[in-house]
């Protein structure tokens, strides 16, 4: 009997972890959605679109309370949707809006075409927390590759190169860049290269890329080595 | 009695509830794996495809691009030959895109991409060359049956490795497309693998070596080079320095105003020249500000290049952003704006004083020079002008045709329907040299 109580506990603890397990898991991969108590830019688009076609009469707060849900409602009924009040996919469809699917890494879509945001974005996701010129400096090196005929020939291309940056590699370019490296970049497009012509970096503490480590150093900022290449 | 129900209560417990919420839990585990496995299986299947379908267009192009240049061998009427060029820089360019598409690093290809922007670089040199009138030289029809040859070389290398199947699916997560094993692409110490072009052109091997002409004088120590930092920085002493051996050997200075802003600046090791001075401004202000201001920012920026030495320079475009005006001058000799010898200033909006500064491209270009007067006379290169275009301005301009020539022009600016425009009429020839359209931003501003 003892013995059958063990069994009983162990089996009831296994059980209880793998459905944990299956409902975290689950959570974590479903679509984000909007509803009552949601909040953010995403709200504030929603609300914009929504008071724009006549659904919504509140103020734009970037808060999903019972007027936005009436409003939302509303408009899934004229637009013959599932009226919940809850912002999923096809309504988000269904108003041209895209939404995040994952907490972190929405990005504000209205500079995502330009090359400036996206230069930002690599410098953020690159350089971060590096001295301001260290960041101008990777914004440089993207730069003066693109005007190497070694490398791709657009901003998207070099950035975008197979194992070119580890920021595109773990989706760390995908984050919002802050102000620091919008001016960054801005200054190196306008010409600031304190790099004064590298084509490559790296961090000496984390490289293991051995002919990386082989190439003269030009210089360092903060915590990259900078070099003009071979 | 009663301890019998709660034995056969806790029976049910152990051999009823537990094995069915187990069984649930696997059930859909698996159920939830398997969704995730298909999700993993179609989003790398979609990878593949494109890496595949980039790297068959890479072979389509490569075999083109050396169909191309064998066809250029035999061409004799001029039209052809200026079709057949304008080709080869076309499918170059799709070549280079597709070569940044599949899943090989810069170490694998960077080579062969220098490589094939060289050759489409090459092809449009040798278009305007013929289209002024010129024949290929002797040397041209070598280097063109070279790239012949090692055109038709890669292509029956990708070729091959596309028909055995040697587009490694295992790619998307390894650096190695190209296989920088066998080194098929990258050149040893004593080899190259590609045959050397030489040219004029933006890509070519002297242009991409180019020596800052500009820096000119006796070799300055650090102390000299510090003096000098400090003063043009105005600020009593700095953080940090070191020296850097980037295009223009330099002393960098690092230093930190009382108000926190820190100032970075850059002297020569050869002359005691600024290449850039780079700070942040008090303020935050942007947006084109009104004429009387834009007036004072460009007198702060002008005086400021008097005192360093820089006269006869002329104010030819400005932006305005985070609290700075940045004004582009370029440098007039014989009335003529010679465009290469360019220096950048930043003027702080509120304290109009100089919070950045770029000396590069002047220090690259800048030369004495023997500007020709010109042939044409300005009515004369009027003219030449298209029609359409209402001319506003004229005024002579030295602008770069290729990376180290240059041409004295007529530059008209005028507008078409509405549209800014900028047309170079060569000052001898009367040819058409360049035309530029001004796309006005929120921030920007042709000052000229």
């Amino acid at each position: 009997m003892a013995k059958d109580t063990g069994h009983a506990k162990f089996a009831v603890t296994l059980a209880l972890a793998l459905a944990l397990c299956v409902l975290l898991q689950s959570a974590a991969y479903a679509a984000s959605v909007l509803k009552v108590g949601s909040s953010g830019d995403e709200v504030v688009t929603l609300q914009t679109k929504l008071k724009r076609w006549g659904y919504y009469t509140g103020s734009i707060d970037g808060k999903f309370g019972t007027q936005t849900k009436k409003a939302v409602v509303y408009f899934q009924q004229k637009n013959g949707l599932v009226a919940d009040g809850v912002v999923g996919p096809a309504t988000a469809k269904a108003m041209g809006m895209a939404l995040s699917t994952s907490s972190s890494g929405s990005s504000g879509a209205s500079n995502s075409n330009s090359d400036l945001y996206l230069l930002a974005r690599c410098v953020y996701g690159e350089a971060r927390g590096e001295p301001y010129k260290g960041q101008v400096a990777v914004a440089a090196v993207i730069l003066n590759r693109v005007k190497s005929g070694e490398f791709p020939d657009s901003i998207s291309g070099v950035i975008y190169q197979s194992g070119a940056f580890d920021a595109v590699k773990d989706g760390q370019v995908n984050l919002t860049p802050d102000e620091t490296s919008i001016k960054a970049a801005t200054d190196a497009m306008n010409g600031w290269d304190p790099t004064n012509g590298c084509l490559f970096y790296y961090n000496p503490a984390t490289s293991t890329n051995k002919w990386m480590l082989s190439l003269p150093v030009t210089l360092s900022i903060g915590r990259h080595n900078f070099c003009l290449g071979n | 009695m009663k301890y019998e129900k709660a034995e056969k209560a806790g029976h049910i417990i152990t051999r009823v509830i537990v094995p069915l919420a187990l069984v649930v839990a696997v059930v859909s585990l698996a159920f939830w794996g398997t969704q995730q496995r298909a999700l993993a299986d179609e989003y790398k299947n979609t990878a593949t495809n494109m890496y595949k379908r980039a790297f068959n267009e890479l072979c389509t192009d490569m075999n083109d691009l050396q169909t191309a240049l064998g066809k250029l061998r035999v061409v004799t009427s001029p039209t052809q030959n200026v079709l057949l060029l304008d080709d080869i820089w076309r499918i170059s360019g799709s070549c280079v895109s597709m070569l940044s598409q599949i899943p090989s690093s810069h170490l694998d290809v960077g080579e062969l991409n220098l490589f094939i922007t060289r050759v489409g670089d090459y092809a449009h040199a040798l278009t305007k060359k013929a289209l002024a009138g010129e024949t290929a030289s002797d040397e041209d029809r070598d280097q063109l049956d070279q790239l012949y040859a090692r055109c038709g070389e890669i292509a029956k290398d990708l070729n091959d490795r596309l028909s055995v199947g040697d587009v490694p699916v295992a790619a998307i997560t390894s650096d190695e497309f190209l296989t920088a094993v066998d080194d098929t692409y990258a050149s040893t110490e004593d080899e190259s693998k590609f045959p050397t072009l030489i040219y004029d052109g933006p890509f070519s091997e002297s242009t991409q070596k180019q020596e800052a002409r500009g820096v000119t004088g006796d070799e300055v120590g650090m102390d000299k080079a510090r003096e000098l930092a400090l003063k043009l920085a105005d600020i009593p002493s700095f953080d940090s320095e070191g020296d850097s051996n980037g295009k223009i050997p330099a002393y960098d200075f690092h230093g930190t105003y009382e108000d926190g802003r820190e100032v970075d600046i850059s002297i020569t090791k050869t002359g005691g020249l600024l290449i850039w001075l780079m700070s942040s401004a008090t303020g935050t202000a942007s947006g084109i500000p009104d004429d009387a201001t834009v007036e004072e920012l460009k007198k702060a920026a002008l005086d400021w290049l008097s005192a360093q030495g820089y006269e006869s320079m002329k104010a030819t475009y400005a932006q305005y952003y985070a609290g700075t005006a940045l004004i582009n001058f370029a440098y007039v000799e014989n009335d003529a704006i010679v465009y290469n010898d360019l220096i950048k200033v930043w003027v702080d909006r509120e304290t109009r004083g100089i919070v950045g500064a770029d000396a590069r491209n002047y220090l690259f270009s800048h030369v004495e020079r023997d500007i020709p007067a010109p042939t044409l006379s300005k009515e004369e290169a009027e003219a030449k002008v298209s029609v359409n275009l209402d001319i506003e301005s004229s005024e002579l301009a030295l602008i770069p045709v290729t990376p180290t020539k240059e041409r004295l022009c007529y530059e008209f600016k005028g507008k078409c329907d509405g549209d800014e425009y900028i047309v170079y009429i060569d000052a001898e020839t009367g040819e058409e040299q360049q035309i530029f359209v001004i796309i006005n931003t929120e921030n920007g501003q042709l000052t000229l």
